[in-house]
């Protein structure tokens, strides 16, 4: 068991590593090049099976999936990646300062605004804010974001309020380092293994968001191609072209679960007890 | 023929030897000790015999209980023996018990498991069960949750759940090991009755020899994975054959040479020092109650000089620590170190805090595992202005001091035992040369050997750098050791006060004294022979 596991956690990572790296590099190689510019019809090539012109074929209206499936996941990934941050950037700083004043009335108002926000179901209030200001690449992240700052404040002031216990944070107080300092010295390397497992799944589920937010309208608005809307245009057309919806939703599918396996591997390498088994 | 008998028994787990050639056998009825530093295979013997071994272990050789192996004995019939035959319980009693049921159900299940009676009549014999353990069995002591019982309550609810089928033989691995020494008393007076009315016997693991002295007919030395040497306890403790037999006795009782450096100059002084915690409220609209974890403290600690402070478990001890420290705001009193006042009102000043270090107990959580030996016993250099130049060297000087080779600071703490964490730890407090260290607990969770050695380094370190230690103990051997002065606490008050020996050899408060009779010790019958020191 253990041994099978020890096994494995290389291959979690590389599988990962492998399939998140291709869907970073095409988002990025679309910066450059596409095999077709996105925005250009060609209704006379529409619906066409992949082939050596197109290798991934092209959509009802003569767009090329491949340039689209590009272009696509660097939205994705760029709208996700920004939620996330942002959640990270606000989220942690104020769960490890209500984990350093624990019990105060400042832990009190961060973690129940926290509840606040976790009250609400977070892909209705997304849908809210988008419908209020709008539907925009920019709206999508401002709504991802939101929901990501109570799950990162609070995962990380768990975390810390552990680690708060441990003799190694009272000798830091008395080598007179003040809350602050002990949090980024001692705490923050100690939690960012559970950090980042769940930035990982935070970001497969940002993914997942635009995806759906797209496909309901209210994500990145058009010409600009999404996964989630190549999926909404071609929904009616699955009984006469399969690949047109086959495509981007397994794009989807293979982003998420890379972000999974490479979450998994990444936690099993930062984790010191395990490394020790290695 | 022997009750269990364990022959020629080998254990490996993966490639390493963890047991050899375990040879030894329990009579019905008799108390057998089993005495080693942690390490040494006592708690694996004790498993081996339960068919608990780690998965990826092999056992050869074999355990007969009753002329049965039990090593050959597929698993579904190894689970009908335990707890029909062999109990046991273990070291821990707070995690022992499943938190969300009650104590009745848990006794009850044993026997429901084994199929002996219905549910009610289960529940009456957990009752009487629990009464044989000195609790109470009726339907409220039957339906009390374990947050609700004490320490040594719970390990009476343990033994009544590996009592409940009146097994043969009771295994208790290390069954005192996490209790005061009053309830620790109670507790074996508990186990030795049962042994002699229900004719059950007892494997008693422990590496307290005082405990072995006064419960055990016969007894087995372990060492590294082997038995080194065994006999009836007169025969072992008087005669101590084998060299680590010696060793051990000897780190037990070991004191320290020192020197006295007290001086007449107070450093520390505090006065009327009190804290109260806010008890959890009855219910919603109830009064607040307090709970005076320290209360109207006073003493004085000199240049030099080696205080004591001992207690039990809830008496305050750590909370008068943490106040001294400075970890926490103290609502009243004064505190006075290095003639200068401290303000309750504010954080301690780094100044005052270089004058004040502390070495903890837990070994393990002393230190960020993240970071390497060299940054962890540079922290203090914090409440300098700046690092000093030399600040490498005096980190190698420092762990030089304790001990340890200069190249250890390139080191993760994991890559270390338990005590040379504790002489890290011990580093970490000397780097910035403090005048006054509290040592908390610091070698409570040590093995007897290594102990002596950590208590040597103490005493050396204070005649070198004329330390003071405010040194906070439950364990009153270890206070005797090395302290010149004694302060005995109860309740959040100190009780009674003294030089070290006089407080020891004439205990004034009632508390000290039961405190005193309750500390094991071994008996002077049982001291080696002058011709087996040779």
């Amino acid at each position: 068991m253990a041994a099978a596991r020890r096994n494995a956690l290389p291959l979690s990572l590389m599988l990962g590593l492998a399939l998140t790296g291709l869907f970073v590099l095409l988002a990025l190689v679309s910066f450059f090049w596409t095999p077709y510019d996105v925005t250009k019809l060609d209704v006379a090539h529409r619906m066409q099976l992949p082939s050596a012109l197109h290798w991934l074929g092209t959509d009802n209206i003569g767009r090329d999936i491949l340039a689209m499936i590009m272009v696509g996941t660097r939205t994705s990934i760029a709208v996700a990646l920004v939620a996330v941050t942002v959640g990270v950037g606000l989220g942690l700083p104020l769960g490890l300062l209500a984990a350093s004043r624990h019990g105060s009335l400042l832990d009190e108002v961060v973690m129940r605004s926290n509840d606040l926000i976790f009250a609400f179901p977070s892909l209705v209030i997304a849908i809210l804010i988008t419908a209020v200001f709008g539907p925009s690449a920019f709206n999508a992240i401002l709504a991802i974001g939101i929901f990501n700052i109570p799950v990162f404040a609070r995962l990380s002031r768990g975390a810390a309020l552990s680690l708060w216990q441990l003799d190694y944070l009272r000798f830091a107080q008395t080598a007179g380092k003040g809350a602050m300092r002990i949090s980024i010295e001692h705490i923050l390397p100690n939690i960012l293994n559970v950090l980042i497992v769940q930035m990982t799944i935070q970001f497969s589920l940002g993914i997942l968001a635009e995806s759906g937010l797209s496909y309901i309208g209210l994500g990145v608005q058009p010409p600009t191609p999404s996964l989630g809307r190549m999926l909404a245009d071609n929904r009616t057309l699955t009984a006469l072209a399969p690949h047109l919806t086959l495509i981007p939703g397994m794009a989807i599918v293979l982003i998420v679960l890379g972000l999974n396996l490479l979450g998994d591997g990444l936690r099993d390498l930062t984790d010191p007890k395990l490394a020790r088994q290695r | 023929m022997s009750l269990l008998d364990f022959q020629s028994l080998s254990v490996r787990i993966n490639q390493h030897s963890i047991l050899s050639d375990i040879q030894f056998h329990i009579e019905p009825g008799e108390i057998f000790g089993l005495v080693g530093e942690s390490g040494s295979g006592k708690s694996m013997t004790a498993l081996a015999a339960m068919g608990l071994l780690p998965s990826g272990s092999s056992a050869r050789g074999q355990i007969l209980l009753n002329g049965q192996d039990l090593l050959a004995l597929p698993e579904p019939q190894m689970r009908l023996q335990r707890g029909k035959s062999l109990g046991m319980i273990f070291q821990e009693p707070m995690t022992a018990l499943n938190p969300v049921q009650t104590i009745g159900a848990q006794v009850a299940e044993t026997l429901l498991v084994h199929g002996v009676s219905s549910k009610r009549e289960a529940l009456e014999r957990a009752g009487d069960r629990l009464q044989r353990v000195g609790l109470p069995g009726d339907k409220a002591g039957l339906g009390r949750f374990p947050h609700e019982l004490s320490g040594g309550q719970r390990q009476r609810v343990c033994i009544a759940m590996a009592i409940a089928l009146r097994p043969k033989i009771l295994i208790a691995d290390e069954p005192t090991t996490a209790l005061d020494v009053s309830t620790q008393a109670q507790i074996l007076d508990l186990l030795k009755e049962l042994a002699e009315d229900e004719g059950m016997a007892l494997m008693l693991i422990t590496h307290d020899l005082a405990v072995v002295a006064q419960m055990a007919v016969r007894v087995a030395v372990m060492h590294q994975g082997a038995i080194v040497e065994q006999g009836t306890v007169e025969q072992v403790f008087c005669e101590q054959r084998h060299a680590y037999t010696r060793r051990l006795f000897a780190a037990s009782t070991h004191k320290p040479a020192r020197v006295a450096t007290a001086q007449s100059q107070a450093i520390l002084t505090v006065e009327g020092l009190s804290h109260a915690y806010a008890k959890q409220l009855p219910h919603p609209l109830g009064p607040r109650a307090m709970l005076r974890a320290v209360d109207n403290v006073s003493f004085a600690l000199r240049q030099g000089e080696s205080l004591g402070l001992v207690g039990e478990s809830g008496c305050g001890k750590s909370t008068l620590s943490r106040l001294v420290l400075g970890l926490e705001r103290r609502q009243s009193g004064r505190l006075c170190l290095q003639d200068k006042v401290l303000e309750a009102r504010q954080p301690m000043d780094r100044a005052s805090r270089r004058g004040l270090q502390v070495v903890f107990q837990d070994p393990a959580g002393s230190f960020n595992p993240r970071h390497k030996v060299e940054r962890i016993v540079a922290e203090p250099f914090h409440l300098l202005d700046q690092r000093p130049q030399d600040w490498r060297q005096q980190v190698k000087r420092a762990l030089e001091a304790v001990g340890l080779n200069a190249d250890d600071r390139f080191k993760y703490p994991h890559e270390f035992s338990g005590g040379q964490r504790q002489r890290i730890a011990i580093a970490r407090a000397l780097i910035i040369r403090p005048k006054v260290i509290v040592l908390d607990e610091a070698v409570s969770a040590l093995d007897v050997s290594i102990r002596a050695t950590i208590l040597d380094l103490l005493a050396d370190l204070q005649r070198d750098y004329g330390l003071a230690y405010l040194f906070i103990s439950h364990d009153l051997s270890v206070v005797e050791a090395i302290t010149d002065r004694v302060m005995v606490m109860r309740a959040g008050q100190i009780v009674e006060e003294g030089q070290t020996q006089a407080v020891m050899q004439n205990p004034q408060h009632p508390y000290t004294q039961a405190l005193l009779q309750a500390v094991p010790r071994i008996p002077e019958n049982l001291r080696p022979r002058p011709e087996a020191q040779t």
